[in-house]
């Protein structure tokens, strides 16, 4: 088995500009060039601050997710919220914000009657996501074409998955997909970058001496 | 949002990236305290199941159905919401979702 690839240093073509050939990445997408969040933080309290700035440091190792499951997941993610857009070193981790809160177990407090625990869910889909790209291409999830996975992905939220039907039966799959997608956008749109890219002023109602929440 | 149009991947980026043009619009219904729709701690006690969060406590075992009075307010509500965005002047870009408690909610 090949030596499972760590995310970010999966490799992919960039994506090229059609008319001049050039690498379309972009330190900050969105329409708010020049545009950043942090000039704002002299209103913010020491706790927001605090909070923020620690989103931009160092990912977590992986600890949940098996190294063949990471592979596969940070292949999953990066289709669920592409990031070609962005120059390489501008990336948001998300597959190691998702393993934190699996690894120490935040969960929403709840769980449906008809879906396993978050951690197992993902365990299952791991697993179902390799599974169906051996089944349906041989190769590993990781090694598709970004449309191969595309497909792949699509046939699990509409019911119809393209392979291992058997674990995909385990639990809702309409609900796990709301949750995958859920927590990439939490992992994506919690960052600096990504309040950069949307042009959120999120940092203006913070100030000293008021309770913020973000 | 992602919710009501099932986005993900570019077009859910680029969705994102109109934030600052969407306008929220909550719309909060009751639903009648139907007696099988229960709310318990889940402590294993007296037949009831046990489940505990990270700090060892016990976490509500919800049991939740919507009857169809509940169905039909829902939608009352959602059409209702739709019209009063329409009026505004919102014409849909971002999506129309129903925030119900058997499932996840999204903004307009």
């Amino acid at each position: 088995m090949p030596e499972a690839k760590r995310w970010p240093d999966m490799k992919r073509q960039p994506v090229t500009d059609p008319m001049t050939g050039r690498p379309i990445e972009r330190d900050q997408p969105g329409y708010y060039q020049g545009f950043s969040t942090l000039d704002q933080q002299a209103f913010w309290d020491e706790a927001t601050r605090k909070l923020v700035l620690d989103r931009m440091s160092k990912p977590q190792p992986i600890r949940f997710f098996t190294p063949e499951k990471a592979t596969t997941m940070a292949a999953v993610v990066d289709r669920i919220l592409p990031q070609e857009d962005r120059s390489p070193s501008r990336r948001i981790a998300l597959l190691p914000v998702l393993d934190d809160r699996l690894f120490l177990n935040r969960i929403d407090g709840y769980r449906y009657e008809d879906m396993p625990s978050d951690q197992e869910a993902y365990r299952i889909a791991a697993k179902a996501f390799a599974q169906m790209a051996q089944a349906v291409h041989g190769k590993p999830f990781y090694e598709l074409a970004t449309m191969e996975q595309e497909r792949l992905l699509q046939s699990v939220p509409s019911e119809k998955p393209a392979s291992a039907e058997d674990l995909w039966s385990r639990m809702n799959v309409q609900r796990f997909w709301s949750l995958l997608v859920g927590d990439c956008c939490s992992a994506y749109y919690a960052h600096l970058w990504a309040w950069d890219e949307v042009g959120s002023r999120t940092g203006w109602r913070t100030r000293p001496g008021r309770w913020a929440s973000i | 949002m992602s919710v009501a149009k099932n986005q993900w991947g570019w077009g859910l980026r680029r969705s994102m990236m109109d934030y600052n043009h969407w306008s929220g619009f909550g719309l909060l219904g009751e639903i009648l305290p139907w007696k099988d729709n229960t709310v318990e701690v889940a402590d294993g006690q007296e037949g009831r199941p046990e489940a505990r969060d990270r700090y060892g406590l016990p976490v509500a075992s919800v049991k939740f159905d919507p009857h169809d009075n509940d169905k039909k307010l829902i939608e009352c509500g959602k059409n209702k919401t739709m019209e009063i965005m329409w009026a505004a002047g919102d014409r849909g870009g971002a999506g129309a979702a129903v925030c119900s408690p058997s499932g996840r909610s999204a903004d307009e």
